[in-house]
């Protein structure tokens, strides 16, 4: 159990010195692997592992759901939602970034990835807030906090690793996600609201949008309905019936979703060649950078695995003869820990092995978990100092500093601490719709 | 001019990486439709989208190392001198563009021994080995990739600045 | 107390992991008189990986399904083929002797120190919905592992989905597929009954998985003369892969007792279908003892041998 904890110490210190993660995990790994066995045993088993990572059948929804959301930002879809969203809530007091967070979750539904919806919808929400004199510290906190839904909301690339990490049913895992989301929507507006009630001049009212004009907003958001439609329903057989008979696993809704975006894309007349090879050649990048560290968190989990940090863990637990909510709440606090410094990635692929045998042990239910670990990951994306949906705001808007965006996401941050609290609380509110399904 | 050469030279695979993704979409909808509409599946379609999944990641990878694109954290950034970022950059990504030769050879020699034992994959036969061949090649160029950064950070790094430059999207 | 690492794999659950190498680790410390022992440690690397794992000394002893590793292993699909009878506990003692006395010189695992060779009980058809016959087979979409259970399906007018093993659920739950060919324990260990609910039993299977455990050779060299000497004489071979085998029977009587509790549709091919599927089998029979031949072995007489042992073994149990 030291040996490992040595381990997680030295793949801090190597992030902090700024050696990607993925590497950083990697060589931890392979030392320590090699350290209970043999360099050559160790460095064979981990060249197998990147072999055969980046040939996992799984896996391939990765590329398809970034690229589905690049296709998406493409289409104009994102620029249609917000405008509906502002629609109905702009003429409010924090309308605005109210729109935002309305926005950020309807975008959710049809992208995988946090980061690309927190990229996207700034792209087209900061411009307006900024133009009605938003607080830079709501504005941009109202995106970072609601892009954190992207990976709660289906579909979820987190949620698809989570299933294949532990086996669960990621049809289940879509599921479950969906009140979490809508929950999640609901505290955030109650924080905005909270912001400019202190203070008003946060966010000023917007331009009040007549019935007729809100009802041609919402034509907007059709082709986002669809889409979500198409690609959660299939998986349900919701598209079931003769002559079509479309069905299909979660593994081809990505494929599904991403030709479904891109027809879409094309018949908009969206696309050149040069933005849809743009769209690309971009998921294939981020997709090294993604399955990079899947593999290298792989070959640590593995050492970890090896010199039986989990079997120590369900050990400590029963000789010290906890109980169960205690181990959940300290397993929790270790993730908001953790969530400081790691990605929520690397956290995830690093953590699961280590307490999904604790947690099912104990008795919960492994699809509450993984919905409790993609909660508390979301809060990571906005954790200080390392916020990854903070920096990508930063990268947006390199005027506002680090420092006020954080500031900004305070209220947001408390509102997930609530909603967390709720879903461990009331595990209904995550297994309510998979078990009304199945 | 050698910012564009060497930009060309990584963005050629960064092309089969894009034409493999474009293919991965198009081979899933095409299993799904003949699947449930004419109970024909295209055969071997999920192994197919395995080895473009492949090809995907090690096409791209010499793209995301030499243009930094791995994900990191540059938490303690703010508090060091701007030479020192320098040097550190330099060492990370000289020390692991070279580390990461170990793997590369027990990938290579592991891909041999498969290729020894005629393994080929279930539904297309596609020998096994051939891949992780593929797959050690794209571990060591992205390894190269990472030597070629360190090395043009420390001597020439107004022209990593415009291969950086050219990389963004 | 020297501790030896098991790579395993297929879910905690599974009766692999919760019985057969608990057994083993059992045996090991019994017979080394408690200087041996083992732990288990699941998933370090996809099955396929699993052998080439042990060689390279990433651990000490896995098990691996031959049939995951295509093209190279190639004598395991003679005792896959449908149409020999008798429990796993019988087949898997007669897989050893086979494999001891000719298989084995086909040397297709002379890398490594073999401990069992064992097999799954009869797989059958789970389907999502009830078969009118051997027909109804006939177009639909069904998962096989590839290899033997795969020809014979074809050859049946099935569509074969390739999925991995740990996918079928989601591929049945979504409707991507129409039934899985899987021995009966999957019912349980891959949640089949939610998804698969009907049994489709052919006689005798459709096929019969085959399975070795093994051992890095370095890791056997270095142990005791005498701990080897007794190991080999009293667990090692026969012993362990007809009480694997047996465990596997005991999961497989579960799994039919609970689908029976649950009431879930359980059919078996009539007579007329048997008559069908026998001369499919056939067909995929004679492809294979070809295959085999080629590795220079003797195939039909290995196989007539098998069958033969594994009815006697049979016989024996039942007495
Ligand atoms: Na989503
Ligand atoms: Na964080």
């Amino acid at each position: 159990m030291t040996f490992a904890l040595i381990g997680f110490a030295a793949v801090l210190i190597l992030i902090l010195l700024r050696v990607p993660i993925a590497f950083a995990m990697g060589l931890v790994g392979v030392i320590g692997y090699a350290s209970e066995t043999s360099m050559p045993a160790s460095l064979s088993l981990s060249a197998r592992l990147v072999a055969d990572g980046a040939r996992d059948y799984g896996l391939s929804v990765v590329p398809l759901f970034v690229l589905m959301g690049l296709f998406v930002n493409e289409s104009g879809m994102s620029r249609e939602i917000y405008r509906a969203a502002n629609a109905f809530l702009g003429h409010l007091r924090g309308g605005l970034a109210m729109a935002t967070i309305a926005a950020c979750g309807l975008f959710a539904a049809i992208s995988g990835s946090s980061l690309a919806t927190a990229s996207t919808m700034s792209r087209v929400a900061m411009p307006e807030m900024r133009r009605f004199g938003y607080d830079d510290a709501l504005s941009t906190a109202s995106i970072a906090a609601g892009g954190t839904l992207g990976i709660l909301i289906p579909p979820s690339v987190v949620l698809v690793i989570y299933g294949l990490l532990t086996q669960s049913s990621i049809g289940s895992l879509f599921l479950a996600g969906i009140l979490p989301g809508i929950l999640g929507i609901g505290f955030y507006l109650l924080a905005v609201t909270f912001v400019v009630l202190r203070r008003p001049e946060a966010g000023p009212r917007g331009e009040r949008t007549g019935w007729g004009d809100r009802l041609r907003a919402l034509k907007g958001i059709g082709a986002v309905a669809g889409l979500f439609i198409f690609v959660i329903g299939g998986l349900y057989g919701l598209f079931d019936w003769e002559p079509l008979n479309l069905t299909f696993s979660p593994t081809e809704a990505a494929g599904m979703g991403a030709m479904g975006t891109f027809l879409i894309a094309l018949w908009r007349r969206k696309l050149t060649l040069r933005s849809t090879l743009r769209a690309l050649t971009e998921t294939a990048v981020t997709t090294a950078g993604l399955f990079s560290i899947l593999i290298g968190a792989w070959i640590f989990s593995n050492f970890v695995n090896f010199v039986g940090l989990p079997e120590a863990l369900v050990q400590l637990i029963t000789e010290n003869d906890l109980h169960p909510m205690t181990v959940m709440v300290i397993i929790i606090a270790i993730y908001i820990a953790l969530g400081c410094v790691f990605e929520s990635l690397s956290m995830m692929v690093l953590t699961v092995p280590v307490f999904f045998p604790v947690v099912t042990q104990l008795g919960f239910d492994p699809i509450w978990f993984g919905i409790v670990v993609v909660v508390v990951t979301e809060i990571s994306l906005i954790t200080p100092p390392v916020g990854l949906n903070v920096f990508i705001m930063k990268s947006v808007v390199p005027d506002v500093s680090t420092a006020t965006i954080f500031r900004g996401v305070t209220p947001f941050w408390i509102a997930d601490i609530f909603r967390l609290a709720l879903i461990v609380l009331i595990p209904q509110i995550v297994l309510f719709l998979p078990r009304l399904i199945n | 001019m050698m910012a564009r050469a060497i930009r060309l030279a990584v963005s050629l695979p960064l092309w089969l990486a894009a034409l493999a993704l474009f293919s991965m979409m198009v081979l899933t909808f095409f299993d799904v439709v003949a699947r449930s509409m004419m109970d024909a599946p295209i055969p071997g379609a999920a192994e197919i989208t395995e080895i473009l999944l492949a090809g995907i990641v090690f096409l791209a990878l010499p793209v995301t190392s030499l243009c930094d694109r791995h994900i990191s954290v540059d938490l303690i950034d703010t508090f060091i001198p701007d030479a020192v970022l320098r040097w550190r950059d330099i060492g990370v990504n000289l020390v692991f563009g070279v580390l990461l030769w170990w793997p590369v050879a027990a990938g290579w020699k592991s891909a041999i021994r498969t290729l020894g034992y005629n393994e080929v994959t279930l539904y297309l036969r596609i020998p096994v080995g051939f891949i992780m061949l593929f797959i050690s090649v794209g571990l060591a160029v992205g390894a190269t990739a990472m030597i070629l950064r360190s090395l043009l950070l420390a001597f020439r790094p107004q022209l990593l600045h415009a291969i950086d430059a050219t990389s963004a999207t | 107390e020297r501790v030896l690492t098991i790579a395993s794999w297929a879910p905690p659950t599974h009766v692999v992991n919760a019985k057969m190498w608990p057994l083993m680790i059992e045996r090991l410390e019994e017979i080394s008189g408690g200087t041996l022992t083992a732990k288990v440690k699941l998933n370090l690397a996809p099955p396929p990986a699993m052998s080439d794992l042990v060689l390279d000394g990433a651990a000490d002893i896995t098990f691996i399904f031959h049939g995951y590793n295509s093209g190279r292993f190639v004598t395991s699909e003679l005792v896959e083929l449908p149409g020999t009878s008798g429990s796993a506990e019988a087949t898997s003692a007669a897989y050893w002797r086979a494999w001891d006395k000719h298989l084995r010189f086909a040397g297709e695992q002379d890398e490594f120190k073999t401990l069992a060779m064992f097999m799954h009980g009869p797989a059958h058809f789970h389907l999502t919905e009830v078969p009118s016959g051997l027909e109804s087979i006939k177009g639909m979409k069904l998962r096989a592992p590839g290899g033997v259970g795969s020809a014979v399906i074809e050859r049946l007018g099935a569509i074969g989905i390739q999925v991995p093993a740990t996918k079928v659920y989601e591929t049945l739950s979504s409707g991507a597929a129409d039934g899985v060919i899987m021995n009966i324990d999957s019912r349980t260990g891959f949640k089949l009954d939610e998804v698969a609910p009907v049994f489709f039993e052919v006689e005798g299977g459709v096929f019969r998985g085959s399975f070795t455990a093994l051992m890095n050779r370095e890791t056997w060299d270095s142990l005791a003369p005498d701990v080897q000497n007794r190991l080999d004489a009293e667990f090692f071979g026969e012993p362990m892969s007809r009480a694997f085998g047996r465990l596997w029977d005991e999961s497989d009587a579960a799994t039919i007792s609970a689908t029976q509790k649950a009431g879930k549709p359980m059919i078996k091919l009539s007579d007329a279908d048997m008559v069908t599927f026998t001369s499919v089998a056939k067909e995929v029979e004679a492809e294979v003892v070809k295959k085999v031949s080629a590795k220079g072995i003797d195939a039909q007489a290995v196989l007539d041998s098998f069958r033969a042992d594994s009815l006697a073994i049979q016989a024996e149990i039942e007495k």
